[in-house]
């Protein structure tokens, strides 16, 4: 006999699709909900995400042909294993807020712990300690629950930040609940679209064995703060004006920096790392503000890259270069001329401008910020770890741009490119086809003019990679 | 006789000749004789010989009847009076189940999250009190 719940697919508008093309309700799997400046706030990256539940061992059910061909007809799924869907981890259609843990005797426990929900802000000052729950889940005769005390440091924060604040998130689940992965990090909500941007600090593991009763939980580093932030060093140095007014840019060399984004399992329970690399060449000789009596002229070509375990994936081509000229030099004021060309992704401005209306030469924010402070750590991710990752070219009158890395789903992640004329809803937002814990989603690039930032979701399947991405609502497998 | 007693028996007799005349007379016309006649040539029918006859003793009045009953020996192979009701007991104050035992692995759901609980044996009581013990099979 066969039972159990054979409803799979991808659930939207709460309503799920069924292999044999039939839908039917289905409770649409909830993100996590955060009471935030009087409002509940949906935090929409968790919506799409999808972990595999899989009982070791466990063989598929066996159907008669009669059996078969009635579940082809209905759109019956029975699998040997099951989904915990959305931000709340919903099994079936009803959120746990954990998940299930299958011991060496086969034993579930649903897995609980409190103040690891990122809706809760942890000081760095202190280690992380925090109590894990297993209580019996499944077996309706016998109902028992045990607590475990857990800690770890935050995984070597240095101390310019460890005054501040930061949040855990369940961000990948090995199947058989044996072990999580917590990713520390800090959070904002996009003002334009309440997309919500994360930015890692470093990756912390929980992991149990042996039998619920008696478990060994234990809470540990997986990938420390300098492990998850390689910042190259800036190959920008300040040089001061030969003739003795403003400063200059001058710098020559390359750079590279990557940022890990994800740590995942994979189908062997490895970790798997999903990450963002910016690297570049500058040739830089510029005045830095309008003081300058001389011209100059720079040049970079930078490429932003998805990478998955250290495979490239997806990546994108930026290039800048202008010459500058003053035409007016005082004794506390000069003006520059400038003409320029940028390229990000092959689309390409070319400009002129003038410092009387902007006062510096533009040039990419990287090298800007590189060269100001790097004991900052400020690199593509502007303003250092503590905003979204992404490369912004400053606005010079005519053009400005920006890449990043946005989430259909914490499992779906691609490059965005941002690009702006001169009118402040003259803006078009360029989407590539993101990467998920299989590789490269397929698909073309979607392409929207927007004065603000659009909100698309999408989803992934752990049963069988399987993807969407570009959805204007909420989407989820189950 | 004398010769008045001859001649008051020969009229008596002329008397009943003309009655029996009248009744052949009346038997020809209602053709009595033809159903006779053709009766006869049918099978007779069997005479049945009456029962004697019993005289009626009279109403008897009501009364209870009497039976001396022997039960039979208690050997469990013989009938199990219905209902059936499980035995409970109280624990911490609550009414639960008593002897009742339930197959280890139970029935498994097809992603092996959830068991639905399979019984195993229930200790039960028919209406006469008796002890009745139900043995399940395994599911598959």
């Amino acid at each position: 006999m066969t039972w159990g719940c054979p409803y799979h697919g991808l659930v939207r508008y709460s309503k799920i699709t069924l292999p044999n093309g039939a839908q039917q309700n289905y409770p649409q799997p909830p993100a996590t909900q955060e009471y935030i400046n009087g409002f509940w706030v949906g935090l929409q990256d968790g919506a799409g995400v999808a972990h595999r539940v899989a009982v070791p061992g466990l063989p598929a059910p066996e159907l008669t042909d009669a059996e078969q061909t009635q579940a082809t007809a209905a759109g019956w799924q029975w699998r040997n294993e099951a989904i915990l869907a959305g931000g709340r981890m919903a099994l079936h259609g009803t959120p746990l807020g954990g998940w299930i843990y299958i011991d060496p005797d086969g034993a579930r426990w649903l897995v609980r712990i409190p103040a690891a929900s990122e809706t809760q802000q942890h000081s760095f000052a202190q280690p992380f300690s925090a109590t894990v729950t297993l209580e019996r889940f499944g077996d309706p005769v016998a109902a028992e629950s045990y607590q475990y005390q857990v800690a770890s440091e935050w995984g070597g924060i240095p101390a310019r930040y460890t005054n501040g604040a930061g949040r855990l998130l369940v961000d990948a689940i090995k199947p058989d609940g044996s072990a999580a992965i917590l990713m520390v990090h800090t959070r904002t909500i996009s003002e334009f679209s309440g997309a919500i941007n994360r930015e890692p600090y470093s990756f912390l593991e929980l992991t149990i064995a042996g039998p619920g009763a008696a478990a060994t939980v234990a809470l540990g580093v997986a990938r420390s703060f300098s492990q998850t932030n390689r910042i190259g060093p800036p190959p920008f140095t300040w040089q001061a004006n030969s003739s003795g007014l403003g400063s200059w840019l001058q710098a020559s060399g390359s750079r590279e920096s990557t940022k890990t984004l994800a740590v995942r399992y994979d189908a062997a329970g490895a970790h798997q790392d999903f990450e963002l690399r910016h690297s570049g060449t500058y040739a830089y000789d510029i005045p830095e503000t309008s003081g300058a009596n001389e011209g100059g002229s720079s040049e970079a070509s930078e490429t932003m890259a998805l990478l998955l375990n250290g495979t490239v994936l997806d990546s994108i081509s930026l290039s800048f270069s202008i010459s500058c000229q003053p035409y007016f030099i005082g004794a506390f004021d000069s003006r520059m001329s400038y003409a320029f060309s940028i390229s990000i992704d092959g689309v390409s401005v070319n400009g002129t401008g003038d410092t009387s209306n902007q006062g510096s030469v533009p040039y990419p924010d990287a090298a800007k910020i590189g060269a100001q402070d790097p004991t900052l750590h400020q690199d593509f991710a502007a303003n250092g770890v503590a905003s979204e990752p992404h490369l912004y070219i400053p606005s010079a009158g005519i053009f400005f741009g920006w890449v990043r890395v946005h989430p259909f789903s914490r499992q779906v992640m691609g490059l965005e490119i941002a690009t702006s004329g001169l009118q402040a809803g003259d803006r078009t937002w360029k989407y590539r086809p993101p990467v998920t814990p299989a590789g490269l989603a397929p698909g073309q690039p979607i392409t929207i003019p927007s004065a603000l930032r659009p909100a698309l979701s999408g989803a992934y399947d752990p049963y069988n990679g399987a993807c969407v991405w570009g959805e204007t609502t909420s989407v989820c497998y189950v | 006789m004398t010769n008045e007693e001859l001649r008051r028996a020969s009229g008596a007799a002329m008397e009943q000749n003309r009655r029996n005349s009248g009744k052949e007379m009346e038997a020809n016309r209602r053709g009595k004789q033809v159903v006779a006649d053709v009766n006869r040539l049918l099978q007779p029918r069997r005479e049945r010989p009456a029962l004697p006859r019993i005289e009626p003793l009279g109403a008897l009045p009501a009364q209870q009847g009497v039976a001396s009953y022997q039960a039979p020996a208690r050997s469990g192979a013989g009938g199990i009076a219905s209902p059936l009701t499980e035995k409970t007991r109280v624990v911490d104050g609550k009414t639960v189940a008593d002897g009742r035992e339930y197959w280890p692995a139970g029935l498994k759901s097809s992603d092996g999250l959830f068991v639905y609980p399979a019984i195993k044996t229930l200790s039960m009581t028919d209406a006469e009190g008796a002890a009745v013990v139900i043995n399940l099979a395994q599911p598959q």
